[in-house]
Parts: C-alpha cells; sequence; structure tokens
C-alpha cells in the first residue's frame, strides 16, 4: 500500500475543513499526517478520527509559520516515513511549504489541485489560465516522491474509516540562527471565515459606491454565515480590503454560493469565482455579462435587493 | 555591486479566451503579457534600487525569463521600465513544462549570477501553481517569503516584509540577505515606461542561454474546458418576490440555505 502523508492546519485549534478534504484525495493510502502548534490538540484529535496517523508537533515554538521550521521538521518525516505522497492545502501556509519540500527533495509537484485520487494510478485535475482550462495530469512513474497541493472546498471532507492515532512529535529547530525570524501577525477580520475556505460568500462591486454601503453585504453576510468579498474596482477605490478581492489578482474562490451585487462579470473577476457551486447575479443592467455565468439573476437595485434577501434569509435561518 | 534578481514569465493576457484546437490548448491568437503579478516582483525591485541608490548603494536589476522566442518581448518591457539587463533561457520546446523543471532551469541561471536578492510573482496567472519561485529560492538554499505585501528596508542586508494570509491578516517576518521574495497585489503598482526609457530599453544587454537539462515530473494527459453552466434563471417581480423568490429557489432547488 502507497504511503501519503498530509500537512494538517487548524485555525485557534480547530482543524480547517480543507485538512479533512485532504483525507478524501489520500484515499487508499495508508495515511500519516503532520499538525503544528501548542493549541492543535483538538485538531490532531479530529484527523485521528479521521483515520489519520499524525504526529502533533506540540512545541508553542511552531505556533506561528516558519517556512524553515516548518519544512525542517516535515522533512524529517519524510525521512522516517518514506512516504509516497505529500498533501497540503493551497493555503497561504501549503502553497508555500510543500513546494519548498518539492525542491527539496527534487519532487513532482502537482498544486492548486480540483480533483485527486491516488487510489490505483494518480488522477490528478488541475487549472490552467484560471480556471479557463482544466487538464487531467499524472506523474512520471520515475518519481517515486510527488508533491501535491488541494483547492479547499474542491473536494468533500473524508474519513478513512480506519482508527488513527496522535503521536508527539518532538523537533527541535534553531530559531535562532535561522536568517528568518517571525515578528508578529495584525488582527484579522474576526470570525468570519476567510474567502478561500468559505461556504457561501456575498459580493459586491464598485456599484457600491463607499465603504459604508459595503455594510448592507456584511449585514447580509452575518446572516448568511457568509464572508464577504469584492470586485478589483471596489478594491481599487478603496470601497474593500485587498484581502476582500475575488479574481485573477485577488482570491480564487469556490463556494456553494456566491452571490454578486452590482459585479458586471469581467473575465478576470470570474476568473476567482467561475467554480462556485451556484452564482447568483443582482445587477441593474439586464446586458451585465455576468447573468451568461449565472445561475440565478435578478434584474435591480443592489441597495433595494441586499435588504429584502436579508430578511428572507432571516425568516428561514431563524437569525 | 549587488545583484537583484526577477523572475519574469511571459504569460497570456488575463483577457484571453482559451480554446482547445486537437488536445492542446490553442495559442495561436493569443495576446501575451508580462505576468502581472511580476509586474508588482519588477516594480519592486527598482524601488529598491532606487532607495539603495540614496544610500550610495549600488544595485543591477537582472530579469530572467524562461519560455519561447517571443517570451523576450516581456524582458524587453521590463527594461523599459528600470530593468537593466536580462537572461532569456530560451525554451521553444516546452521542454520545461511544470514546476519542477521550470524551477530547475530557472534556479541554475540564478545560481551562476550569485543574487542578493530575488523578486518574482506570486504566481504565474497560466499555471496559478504559486510554486517556481518558492522552490527556485529553495533550490538556491536561500531563505524566501511568500505571497509579501509591503517590505521595509534596513539597509541592504535586513528587510522587514508583510505577508498575506487567510482572514485579511498580515503575518510580519524579518529577513536576512540573501533572500527570496515573491510578490502579492498591493505591494505597489508598476510605473508606466517613460519615452527615454522604451529607447534605452533597445541596447540593454539581453542574453540567450539554452535550456540546462532539466527533469519534468508531470505528464499533461489531456485537456478540456469547465464545464457550461445552464440558462440562467432569471427571477422576475416586485423586488420583495424576488427575494423571496431568490431565497425559495436557493432552498429548495439548489438546496444551499
Ligand atoms: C491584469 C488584470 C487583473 C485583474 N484582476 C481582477 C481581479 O482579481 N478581480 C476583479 O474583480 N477584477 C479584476 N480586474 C478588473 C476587471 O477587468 C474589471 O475592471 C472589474 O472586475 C470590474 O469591477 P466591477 O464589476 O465592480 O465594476 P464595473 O465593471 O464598473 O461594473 C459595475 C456593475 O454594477 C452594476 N450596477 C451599478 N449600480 C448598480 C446598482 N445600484 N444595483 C445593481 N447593479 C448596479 C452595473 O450595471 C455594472 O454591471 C483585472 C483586470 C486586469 C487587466
Ligand atoms: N518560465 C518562467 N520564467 C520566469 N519566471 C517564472 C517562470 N515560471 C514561473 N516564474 C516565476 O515564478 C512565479 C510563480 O510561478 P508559478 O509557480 O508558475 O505560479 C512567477 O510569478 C514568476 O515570477
Amino acid at each position: 500500500m502507497k504511503k501519503a502523508l498530509i500537512i494538517g492546519e487548524h485555525r485557534k485549534g480547530a482543524l480547517k475543513k480543507a485538512s479533512l478534504e485532504l483525507v478524501s484525495a489520500a484515499k487508499g493510502c495508508d495515511v500519516y499526517g503532520i499538525i503544528f502548534g501548542s493549541q492543535a490538540k483538538a485538531a490532531a484529535d479530529e484527523l485521528s478520527k479521521a483515520g489519520v496517523k499524525t504526529y502533533w508537533v506540540k512545541d508553542a515554538a511552531f505556533d506561528a509559520y516558519h517556512p524553515d521550521a516548518y519544512a525542517a521538521a516535515c522533512e524529517k518525516l519524510i525521512k522516517d516515513l518514506q512516504p509516497n505522497y505529500v498533501l497540503g492545502s493551497a493555503s497561504s501556509t501549503g502553497k508555500d511549504l510543500v513546494p519548498q519540500l518539492a525542491a527539496r527533495f527534487d519532487g513532482a509537484l502537482a498544486a492548486d489541485c480540483l480533483s485527486v485520487s491516488l487510489e490505483g494510478d494518480a488522477k490528478i485535475r488541475r487549472p490552467f489560465y484560471s480556471g479557463k482550462a482544466l487538464a487531467n495530469v499524472q506523474i512520471e512513474a520515475s518519481e517515486t516522491l510527488a508533491f501535491i497541493t488541494v483547492r479547499p472546498n474542491a473536494m468533500s471532507a473524508g474519513s478513512l474509516g480506519s482508527s488513527g492515532s496522535v503521536t508527539e512529535m518532538s523537533f527541535s529547530f534553531d530559531f535562532a540562527s535561522s536568517p528568518i525570524q517571525y515578528v508578529g501577525a495584525t488582527q484579522g477580520s474576526g470570525d468570519r471565515p476567510d474567502l478561500t475556505e468559505a461556504n457561501i460568500i456575498v459580493s459586491g462591486g464598485r456599484s457600491l459606491k463607499s465603504k459604508e454601503n459595503f455594510k448592507i453585504l456584511f449585514d447580509l453576510a452575518d446572516t448568511m454565515g457568509a464572508a464577504v468579498g469584492a470586485s478589483r474596482a471596489a478594491v481599487d477605490e478603496g470601497l474593500a480590503g485587498h484581502d476582500m478581492q475575488v479574481g485573477q489578482t485577488g482570491k480564487t474562490v469556490n463556494p456553494s454560493l456566491y452571490m454578486a451585487f452590482g459585479i458586471s462579470g469581467a473575465i478576470q473577476h470570474l476568473a476567482g469565482m467561475r467554480t462556485s457551486k451556484v452564482i447568483v447575479a443582482i445587477n441593474k443592467d439586464a446586458q451585465a455579462p455576468i447573468f451568461q455565468k449565472a445561475d440565478y439573476g435578478i434584474v435591480g437595485d443592489l441597495f433595494t435587493l441586499a435588504p429584502l434577501i436579508q430578511q428572507e434569509c432571516k425568516k428561514i435561518l431563524g437569525k | 555591486m549587488i545583484k537583484i534578481g526577477v523572475l519574469i514569465k511571459h504569460v497570456p493576457d488575463t483577457n484571453s479566451r482559451i480554446q482547445l484546437k486537437g488536445d492542446a490548448v490553442d495559442e495561436a491568437d493569443l495576446k501575451y503579457v508580462i505576468n502581472p503579478y511580476d509586474e508588482f516582483a519588477i516594480e519592486e525591485a527598482i524601488r529598491t534600487k532606487e532607495l539603495w541608490a540614496k544610500s550610495n548603494i549600488a544595485s543591477e536589476i537582472v530579469g530572467i525569463t524562461l519560455g519561447p522566442v517571443a517570451a523576450s518581448k516581456s524582458l524587453r518591457d521590463a527594461f523599459a521600465v528600470g530593468v537593466d539587463r536580462g537572461i532569456h533561457i530560451l525554451d521553444n520546446a516546452k521542454a520545461a513544462n511544470d514546476s519542477k523543471s521550470i524551477s530547475a532551469a530557472l534556479a541554475e541561471v540564478c545560481r551562476s549570477e550569485n543574487f542578493h536578492l530575488i523578486f518574482a510573482g506570486k504566481q504565474a496567472v497560466d499555471t496559478d501553481s504559486h510554486a517556481v519561485a518558492v522552490m527556485v529560492a529553495e533550490r538556491l538554499k536561500m531563505p524566501h517569503m511568500s505571497i509579501v505585501a509591503k517590505c521595509e528596508w534596513e539597509g541592504s542586508a535586513h528587510v522587514k516584509v508583510d505577508r498575506d494570509i487567510e482572514g485579511g491578516m498580515k503575518e510580519t517576518y524579518k529577513l536576512k540577505l540573501p533572500a527570496l521574495l515573491t510578490c502579492n497585489k498591493g505591494i505597489n503598482k508598476m510605473r508606466l515606461a517613460s519615452l527615454p526609457g522604451i529607447r534605452a530599453a533597445a541596447k540593454k544587454e539581453l542574453k540567450e542561454v539554452a535550456l540546462p537539462a532539466v527533469k519534468s515530473g508531470l505528464k499533461m494527459m489531456g485537456w478540456g474546458l469547465p464545464p457550461e453552466r445552464g440558462q440562467v434563471k432569471m427571477i422576475e417581480g416586485e423586488p420583495a418576490q424576488q427575494a423571496a423568490e431568490l431565497v425559495k429557489r436557493l432552498r429548495e432547488e439548489a438546496k444551499i440555505l
């Protein structure tokens, strides 16, 4: 049986759903995992419950991401376990750590994959040209250790149906002599889910006109448990933060529901949200290109419709 | 003189429509440009050079691209805004076709230049891999930071960088050079080329080198286009009815809410 090592991630101790999606991707393999940080106990337990033999690097020095330190710990585990595959999420951590490891072991890398099956020969599907084309890729037979990152939300969360374990892994890294020093992190936008992991996204364009007006979308998002996104025009005009931009030069998102309020549907915006399962477009211009990519459309004024939609959601969601 | 490298990829314009021809992407009508994220890398390199110049630290910016003959256009465009010279790793046959092989070739050329600092884009908009630059750093045994949103220099040996992560948060790190940084949107906006800049570009040194022997790790097994969505369902009526109908459809038909 082939072996896979998955790199788990958590936020404040809660396992990210994307990590369980890696479990799905690794099905058919003997699955090991690694997770970092003093707060990761519950997350390690959850991975274990999903059948993953999890190594927990508990040392608080690993609480914050450190490219060298994380890579060194993974390198040690890879050398010990000799897996065939190493999988991570295409998150800010995974997109940094996994390519680093791939180069360290001079292995093949398939990044930001939409579907991965490792039962038998690896079958991988990944987007090119921001999802305007998809390709099936295969790992060359000569590659005995291959590296894969999986786009969050693209695969469903999985469990292996066997029992895993949690082993504390003691690993020391000389942080003081590393050329990289972690300084700190700023606070984020509270408890709202990140765009890349969100199940529902409410998104607004230039048409919102002011930062204050975005509040109607935040209110709707709070009712729906959604994250709030924006077009580049909205970001460039200062109506929304950079981290909210969806699209070619923003985030690639993959929610179950994407609601575009006053977004025209430029090709660069579509690049970031085209794989959303259901797309709703609300635009006052019946000719707006976004309607060609939407599942449901309403021609109308977003300032009128957003609060009405929020009221309707409140009725059924009881909030 | 300190050498600053910039990794510049020649990619299809983001407005391009991608179509298939036979079992490959039809590249005939695509218009190519500098990868948008590499524009941020170019601008950051120029700003760094200008900043260092104020403290009498001289530096030279070297653009590197790997690609077919036409890719030299992106280097020339980069010359016009301030990149000093270029190296074009010629690969007409697309022998380097994945992150592993591309990073190996770029690293080999970077090694011979002995860069103190390398800037790259966060990702190329054709592969969207977010991998090659990080892999180049690792191959050079150079510390790196990816998705950089801000650089604050302390002389030319230390830099404090902000890195964008999930939830709108930023992580801050201090790096001791040599180092490689990949740039995110928001770090800067590339300046426009000036007329003298464009004139000077034609005279700058652009060296062509052969692709080093590299090995790919992936095989492309076939292309497809994303599935088309069904016809959009337009919801009519008064706004209040539209809102109610939409929420009902999302719940009952799409089974989301
Ligand atoms: C290299 C490059 C990268 C890019 N990257 C991105 C990216 O990452 N993300 C991105 O989004 N764009 C990106 N763009 C920009 C993109 O081309 C568009 O310019 C941008 O998406 C337009 O934003 P918008 O839809 O908010 O504005 P507009 O195109 O101006 O559209 C506004 C829409 O709002 C509608 N409207 C106005 N008022 C109302 C109202 N009261 N109620 C309802 N509807 C209303 C209008 O009918 C119109 O359709 C990129 C462009 C380039 C060249
Ligand atoms: N063929 C190439 N030539 C020059 N630079 C490249 C090339 N491919 C990738 N890069 C650099 O690596 C970054 C990440 O690319 P990718 O991993 O393909 O998303 C790009 O933004 C470029 O800076």
